[in-house]
């Protein structure tokens, strides 16, 4: 899970630098703070995620929560022009908003399997006396 | 336990015996561990959700330009016929006042009628928001807005109109911009300059001067709660309209004063015991009502024409708008219609009071000379002089006539019987009764047998009009009157024939202008004449006299020297019109130059009185108004001049 998180912060990041550094470079429409929104959620999943190689449930618990951010700020994001009918997919703001709202959701949903069906831990059973052999 | 642990246990000597949790412990943790998280997680994902919404309208709002909250509107000058000035279009006519002028205890009172965290929140109050969610969650529907002073000023500057959600939104994003941009005292000040305070007060200034005859400064406790309670709906709170809502609203916000810890008991019950007279007086109002209605409309005009043009402007500053109104005629003509209402021997509640509409065109232009909508317009904005429709009754007669004529073999000689008619074939009023028992305009009606149709007219005889409406059928009328300039659709019913279909009164009035003009309506009527840019280019002039001949000339005459001539004004002739039940009275009138209509009733359809004749109740007050703008020496006679 540690691993999938890196890669998913990673992506984020990478997404963010591009439309924020990017935007002007490819001649698209002046960027606004929706450029580098990936940048500062991808940011905060991988500062879990670093976090959980010394404290693996909290970490992965920071990244958990950061991707639920990033599901809601995009959500909200775009929720307004889309209720006035006024929501463009094809838009480059939009469609870097889609890509960070669709990898958090991939995240929220692994997440919430694997915590659903983690493996059953080994627990201490109790104290018994050492196995005696045959008297006879 | 598989084969395999049970294999290492027993290879260990151990004493410790481990096993894996059993899987209902484990799925039962596991449960109630997502019951426990899941509501946390939605919470936090309704919260980001929020955000992302705010984050949205904020930056929406970052085009908003924020100085034009302390930028005073210039506008464009509004200029009656004999150009005196009625008022701006664009700007409030305000007295604007300075942060010294307000005095503390009309801020005490602004903030505790209106915005009680004003100077602690960042221009939305969540609580406050959240109280109205909730309110109008119950109510469903939108009653309560909860915004903030900031907000307030937000909306009226930028003009967030309508009630929603998104401009809800807009606002706050606008009002917590406002916020970043101003200090709370320049927010307040600017707040007071221009929040609209009812009977066409804008800014507190004004407020002051128009209710209590005073500097803003002056103002006792008592006047300035009284101000303050307009604010939630200036049309409706003002004390002019309604003096016991307006203290209602005034002791609402003294009590809250007193919540606010602003007054003390024994001052609350000081100041709840006064009654805070207005110094306004009733004719200031009509008169002032009068200018604040013509600006309405004007600017309603104004704004139709500007949608028109290729390049609309960007602000209406330094534009010269000339009209064809007579100000101080208006002022005149509402003056002498609400003393002539008064003094009519006729029942008139509070709740259901008698109002009237006048309208006076220019025959050949169109152009509107006098337009009076309501009674007193600080009581009552409806303006019915154009946005409402009421039956004609027998005002309507002359176009039946007229369409009769038109389509032959009808002429003024032919006979028509005037005899009991059975009212059921046209449903006129009720399905009952005899045609002629009611609605006509002779109170001692008799049956005169068959009478040429000219005086059939003349006399308004109801039942020779039905047996002739019988012949013209609904078809041809809707043809006649469409071509004479009225748009409203007549109803599919028999009686539509003989003014039971509901028209306006301005469509009305320029129908009859036809009589008057040889048989071509008046260009549709208007009451701007041109409009100047501030380069003193002139943009706009009305159109040219264009409209297409709706009835013969012959037709025209015909119905002119049927209808009435009038005692009091001389070589003027007119129809008056009176419905079923009593509950509208008419008189249209015209001569060479001018066309008139007028109607009296009441905005409930009650009855005005029964009997209530339009001869006897419209009649008298259309020519009194007239009367001043009519002399002997400046008319000639009905003979109708050829047009071009």
């Amino acid at each position: 899970m540690r691993i999938f998180s890196l890669v998913c912060s990673l992506i984020l990041l990478i997404i963010g630098i591009i439309s924020w550094q990017g935007w002007d470079a490819m001649g698209w429409p002046p960027a606004d703070w929706a450029a580098p929104l990936p940048v500062f959620v991808g940011g905060a999943m991988m500062t879990g995620t670093l976090l959980s190689f010394l404290l693996r449930r909290t970490g992965l618990q920071i990244a958990f929560l950061s991707a639920l951010c990033g599901i809601g700020l995009a959500i909200g994001r775009m929720l307004p022009s889309w209720l006035k009918e006024a929501f463009n997919p094809s838009d480059l703001d939009n469609q870097f908003l889609i890509s960070m709202a669709g990898l958090c959701t991939v995240y929220v949903l692994l997440s919430a399997i694997r915590f659903i069906f983690r493996p059953r831990p080994i627990q201490n059973a109790g104290v018994e006396p050492p196995i005696q052999a045959d008297e006879d | 336990m598989n084969q395999e642990d049970e294999t290492e246990q027993l290879e260990q000597p151990s004493t410790v015996v481990t096993s894996k949790r059993p899987w209902w412990k484990h799925g039962l943790l596991i449960g109630v561990q997502s019951i426990l998280l899941l509501p946390l997680y939605a919470v936090i994902l309704a919260a980001a959700t929020i955000a992302g919404i705010g984050w949205c309208y904020y930056d929406a709002s970052a085009d908003l330009d924020l100085e034009k909250v302390s930028r005073p509107d210039i506008g464009a000058l509004i200029l009656d016929s004999h150009n005196v000035e009625i008022g701006r279009v664009g700007s409030l006519n305000q007295i604007l006042v300075t942060r010294e002028e307000i005095p503390q205890i009309f801020i005490d009172a602004l903030l505790a009628a209106e915005d009680q965290r004003f100077y602690t929140h960042p221009g939305f109050d969540f609580m406050g928001s959240v109280r109205a969610a909730l309110a109008n969650y119950r109510s469903e529907g939108i009653r309560e807005g909860g915004s903030t002073l900031t907000q307030q000023l937000a909306r009226d500057v930028y003009r967030m109109e309508g009630k929603s959600y998104d401009r809800k939104l807009s606002e706050i994003a606008a009002a917590v911009r406002l916020e970043g941009r101003y200090t709370k005292d320049q927010i307040l000040v600017n707040y007071l300059n221009r929040v609209y305070f009812g009977s066409g007060f804008y800014g507190l200034g004004a407020a002051a001067r128009g209710y209590f005859g005073k500097k803003a400064s002056e103002l006792t406790i008592d006047q300035a709660a009284l101000i303050c309670g307009i604010i939630p709906s200036p049309s409706r709170y003002s004390p002019l309209i309604s003096p016991k809502r307006a203290r209602e609203n005034r002791d609402q916000t003294l009590n809250r004063m007193r919540t606010n810890g602003t007054l003390s008991d024994e001052e609350l019950q000081h100041f709840l015991s006064l009654d805070t007279p207005v110094a306004s007086s009733h004719e200031d109002s009509l008169t002032r009502g009068q200018t604040s209605y013509l600006v309405a409309r004007i600017e309603r005009e104004l704004r139709s024409e500007i949608a028109t043009w290729s390049q609309p402007p960007a602000s209406l500053d330094g534009f010269t708008i000339r009209t064809s109104v007579d100000l101080s005629g208006q002022q005149e003509a509402a003056k002498t219609m609400d003393r002539y209402l008064k003094e009519l021997p006729v029942s008139q509640p509070k709740d259901d009071p008698l109002e009237a509409a006048f309208i006076l065109l220019e025959n050949r232009s169109g152009q509107i000379l006098l337009s009076v909508g309501s009674r007193d317009f600080q009581k009552s904005e409806y303006d019915r002089s154009v946005e409402m429709k009421r039956p004609p009754g027998s005002s309507f007669l002359p176009f039946l006539y007229a369409a009769a004529y038109e389509n032959g073999p009808f002429t003024p000689a032919t006979m028509l019987l005037d005899a009991p008619f059975d009212n059921r074939e046209l449903g006129l009023g009720s399905v009952g009764g005899v045609l002629g028992e009611w609605s006509t305009e002779n109170p001692d009606n008799h049956w005169e047998g068959p009478i040429p149709s000219s005086m059939a007219l003349s006399q308004s005889k109801n039942s020779p009009a039905a047996r002739l409406s019988q012949h013209v059928g609904l078809d041809n009328m809707r043809r006649i009157v469409k071509s004479c300039g009225i748009s409203t659709d007549l109803r599919d019913i028999p009686g539509s024939l003989m003014g039971a279909s509901e028209l306006g009164l301005l469509e009305l009035v320029r129908a009859y202008t036809v009589f008057a003009n040889s048989g071509i309506p008046a260009p549709l009527p208007r009451l701007i004449r041109e409009i100047e840019a501030p380069s003193g280019k002139v943009i706009s002039r009305p159109a040219s006299y264009a409209p297409a001949r709706a009835l013969k000339a012959s037709t025209a005459q015909w119905i002119s020297d049927a209808l009435p001539t009038s005692e009091k004004l001389p070589a003027t002739r007119g129809k008056s019109g009176t419905t079923a039940t009593y509950t509208d009275a008419w008189y249209f009138g015209f001569n060479d130059e001018f066309t008139w209509g007028l109607w009296v009733g009441r905005d409930r359809f009650t009855p005005i009185a029964s009997p209530a004749f339009g001869g006897r109740i419209a009649q008298p007050l259309a020519e009194e108004i007239m009367s001043s703008r009519i002399r002997p020496s400046l008319s000639s006679s009905t003979s109708h001049p050829d047009h071009p």
